[in-house]
């Protein structure tokens, strides 16, 4: 059988590594300041100068957009941070010892799992109030009760193998057995549900931010941007466009990435 | 019948756990709501009053009790920011909600099933890969970015609807559905790349199964394999999904509804999270409860329909 | 009755063209059980699905011909072909587990051939269902007729798939070793149920299995194959008693110990 190429690795890799090298730029240098109105410069188009176009303000889109991509970035890491650990955290104890404790937590996070995610973020949210630090608390949270339930069910499963039986028979502690010899086993299935989450976390910050309850200004949004560019979509189109494209460029790379990894 | 009579358990034991965790995470955080409601320039008497009034010296349990008793009487409480009741602020919202999200429901399957077939059947052909590219695609585009698109596209280029022109359902119903159908296509092109992608990986899969050989061996032509013995399997993990994808669609319509100023829950819950108008907030999230419960209780008796190897038990 | 001269079937889904059945010829009379038997991978899987009309991909190459009834299989339109899959040729399979299709009912399959190649109503398709079902040794066939193939046993959806294949009365039915996902118990039940029911049906049958100790208890005559080529053929006692092949042997050489069941 001939090999196909993996386009989707090779597309994937390059539309993030793309996107990385945009952001790390993004963190030094941007062409303009990104809070520098200029009032000749409102609403204009696409040329040499300002590659994107201005905002309302006469703000350099290009720079908004690339100190606006690190933000949502930020945001989707500290996302998946939070919801991996507690994830794996919960789901190893539980998966492994099972028992009341499993009972009980499971029951909560079924009833939460069964509730989209963006909705208990908005919970907390209003709980906490706006802002990129409350974003990343608020979604990890919402996250948890999905990773938790990825995680228990690989340690329920592996928990019975036969590796698990002999390192017990050394003499193993329990958390040596869970994290040590269980957990590098659930790797593979975890990092594809990792680069799951990462995208959907880039998603439900544009969203939350779109609404105005995400981050706030002076933090740049991709989300935040769009909001306020719908006002003007007739006059500047790109105002709007092209925010939404560097979203779109970021999630399809690394779903392309996550969907070619697992083909290789 | 246990089964029911077991599934309706299930469903109180859930709305009440998931109503106590909303009511106690409102109940912890800092600010006083007799504070805010008074003013900093109340004195400690009036405000000792209208804790003892509001009921907040009464110990959590107590206090969530007596909320679910009126929620249920229909009293939702009385929003912090309008000092009107929240049931007249929200009621005649829900409809508006859930028409939009099961108006997109209907979209997902009605885009999704047909060219999921069709890729399949044409598997690894240039229509398949065609469909497999703006699938990868629309399913990167955040729903609400893809409504300013349709917005800009069809509202203000083509002019085939007015922007924000939103007609109200008791006015008139054909327009309302009018209105809301390019915002429940934003919601539904997302899913409906994810559930296509599904359902051609399905019945790529069922097809290379013995019992497909067993059917062609009694005569049955490509069509009929396909309608009357692929499909019904195929179509059980994209039953799956869709339910689940149903309680999405719920949350998807109160980004959108932002998008195209739709005066559904999503804008009330939006103006209160900003106004930390708490009640409001609070029997929103309830309500949405319900009909995500809702949602999972209808749609589990499906799941057995197609898959005979579950059990009612 | 069926008639196979010179059939070779070749692959070419690989970078070179490969043949896994060369220059076979055999005849099977009216209501006759022939074996053919051989190891995995002789070839005798393919020949039998090329006769059911089942191979019929693109990427492989059949010449020769294949008369059924005067008519040759190969040249013969895909409607043609249809019209004589279920009704004339039938056949079943290797696994009764995944043969049958999970999410209809037995009844529902067992009378698919009825609703295909005839204008029977439901009430006549169901009569004649339930007819075959207690022909092929079912119980209680009007709880089968409403079963899901998940709830009967493996022996009883091997019975469930010959009862299928008998329902419009076929000429030929073509085995596919439908004993080896069976225990001992059960095999030897499935073997005497074919048997009873060539012998009530007139149907010939051509049986295909690596078990030469059900091969012969069964069939009238044998054909061995080996790597594609049918190696050695004839009446099954003179098979067993003198066999001219090297190979014939080693397989009759194999055979654990015979035990007859009838």
């Amino acid at each position: 059988m001939k090999k196909e190429k993996n386009w989707n690795l090779i597309i994937g890799c390059v539309l993030t590594g793309m996107t990385i090298i945009f952001v790390l730029v993004g963190f030094f240098y941007t062409p303009y300041d990104p809070e520098t109105m200029d009032v000749t410069a409102k609403l204009a188009g696409v040329s040499a100068a300002h590659p994107m176009g201005c905002d309302n303000f006469g703000r350099d889109i290009l720079s908004r957009v690339m100190k606006g991509s690190g933000t949502t970035l930020v945001v989707a890491a500290g996302t998946v941070a939070i919801g991996t650990m507690a994830g794996i955290l919960i789901g190893a104890f539980t998966g492994y010892y099972g028992g009341v404790l499993d009972e009980v937590l499971m029951r909560i996070i079924d009833a939460l799992f069964a509730f989209p995610s963006i909705l208990l973020a908005l919970v907390f949210i209003s709980l906490l109030g706006p802002g990129k630090y409350n974003v990343i608390v608020a979604l990890g949270i919402a996250f948890i009760p999905s990773f938790s339930r990825i995680v228990r069910s690989q340690f329920l499963y592996q928990r019975n193998m036969d590796y698990v039986s002999s390192a017990k028979l050394q003499g193993a502690s329990d958390i040596r057995i869970m994290f040590v010899h269980i957990l590098p086993n659930t790797l593979s299935v975890l990092r594809s549900s990792v680069m799951i989450g990462f995208n959907n976390a880039v998603l439900a910050e544009a969203g939350m931010s779109y609404l105005g309850i995400g981050v706030q200004p002076p933090d740049a949004s991709l989300g935040r941007m769009l909001s306020e560019a719908q006002s003007y979509l007739f006059a500047a189109p790109g105002f709007a466009l092209f925010p939404g494209f560097v979203i779109i460029v970021m999630v399809l790379g690394f779903s392309l990435l996550a969907e070619g990894m697992k083909d290789a | 019948m246990k089964y029911i009579v077991r599934k309706l358990i299930s469903f109180f034991v859930t709305l009440s756990l998931v109503s106590f965790l909303v009511f106690a995470a409102f109940a912890v955080i800092p600010g006083d709501p007799a504070l805010s409601k008074l003013g900093t320039d109340a004195t400690p008497s009036q405000l000792a009053a209208l804790r003892g009034e509001m009921g907040l010296n009464r110990p959590l349990l107590v206090r969530f009790g007596s909320w679910a008793v009126s929620f249920l009487q229909g009293d939702m409480g009385t929003s912090y920011s309008y000092d009107r009741p929240v049931a007249g602020m929200i009621l005649d919202k829900i409809p508006i909600t859930l028409t939009l999200a099961l108006m997109a429901f209907v979209l997902t399957i009605v885009i999704a099933l047909p060219l999921g077939i069709y890729a399949a059947k044409h598997e690894g052909k240039w229509p398949d890969r065609l469909i497999y590219c703006m699938g990868q695609v629309t399913m990167a585009v955040p729903p609400f970015f893809l409504g300013i698109l349709l917005t800009f596209f069809f509202g203000l280029v083509l002019r085939w609807f007015t922007p924000g022109g939103y007609v109200s359902y008791q006015s008139d119903f054909l327009g309302f559905l009018g209105y809301l159908f390019f915002p429940a296509l934003a919601i539904a092109l997302p899913k409906a790349a994810m559930a296509l992608k599904l359902l051609r990986g399905s019945v790529i899969q069922e097809a290379r199964q013995d019992y497909v050989k067993t059917a062609y061996s009694r005569g049955n032509n490509t069509n009929q394999v396909l309608y009357k013995h692929i499909l019904k399997n195929a179509l059980i993990p994209v039953v799956t999904f869709l339910g689940m994808t149903l309680t999405d669609m719920i949350a998807g319509s109160i980004i959108v509804e932002q998008v195209f100023s739709i005066p559904g829950l999503g804008r009330i819950l939006m103006t209160s999270i900003s106004g930390r108008d708490y009640p409001v907030v609070q029997a929103i999230i309830v309500w949405i409860a319900i009909l995500v419960l809702v949602i999972n209780l209808i749609v589990d008796p499906i799941y057995k329909g197609i898959d005979p190897r579950i059990r009612m038990e | 009755m069926l008639e196979i001269r010179n059939l070779n079937i070749e692959f070419h889904d690989h970078l070179v063209p490969e043949t896994v059945v060369h220059d076979l010829n055999l005849r099977v009379a009216e209501g006759e059980i022939v074996g053919l038997v051989g190891e995995s991978g002789s070839g005798k899987t393919m020949t039998a699905l090329a006769v059911a009309g089942l191979l019929r991909r693109h990427d492989m190459q059949k010449t020769g011909e294949i008369l059924f009834q005067e008519k040759n299989l190969l040249e013969c339109g895909r409607k043609e072909l249809r019209e004589l899959q279920g009704s004339e040729i039938s056949m079943i399979f290797q696994e009764p587990m995944t043969s049958l299709n999970p999410v209809r009912r037995i009844g529902w399959q067992v009378e698919e051939a009825l609703r295909l190649h005839t204008d029977l109503d439901q009430k006549k398709r169901k009569e004649r269902a339930l007819e075959v079902l207690s022909q092929v040794e079912l119980p209680d066939v009007e709880r089968v007729y409403r079963a899901y193939p998940h709830e009967l046993s493996g022996g009883m959806r091997q019975r469930v798939m010959i009862a299928a294949a008998i329902i419009c009365k076929p000429k030929l039915l073509i085995a596919d070793e439908p004993t080896t996902a069976l225990d001992v118990t059960i095999q030897a039940q499935i073997v005497k149920l074919l048997l009873k029911i060539n012998r009530e049906n007139q149907v010939a049958v051509l049986f295909i299995s690596h078990d030469l100790s059900l091969v012969r208890q069964l069939c009238t005559r044998v054909a061995v194959m080996q790597n594609g080529y049918l190696v050695e053929e004839g009446r099954t006692e003179s098979i067993f008693m003198e066999p001219k092949e090297a190979y014939t042997r080693q397989l009759i050489a194999a055979i654990p110990k015979i035990e007859r069941v009838d």
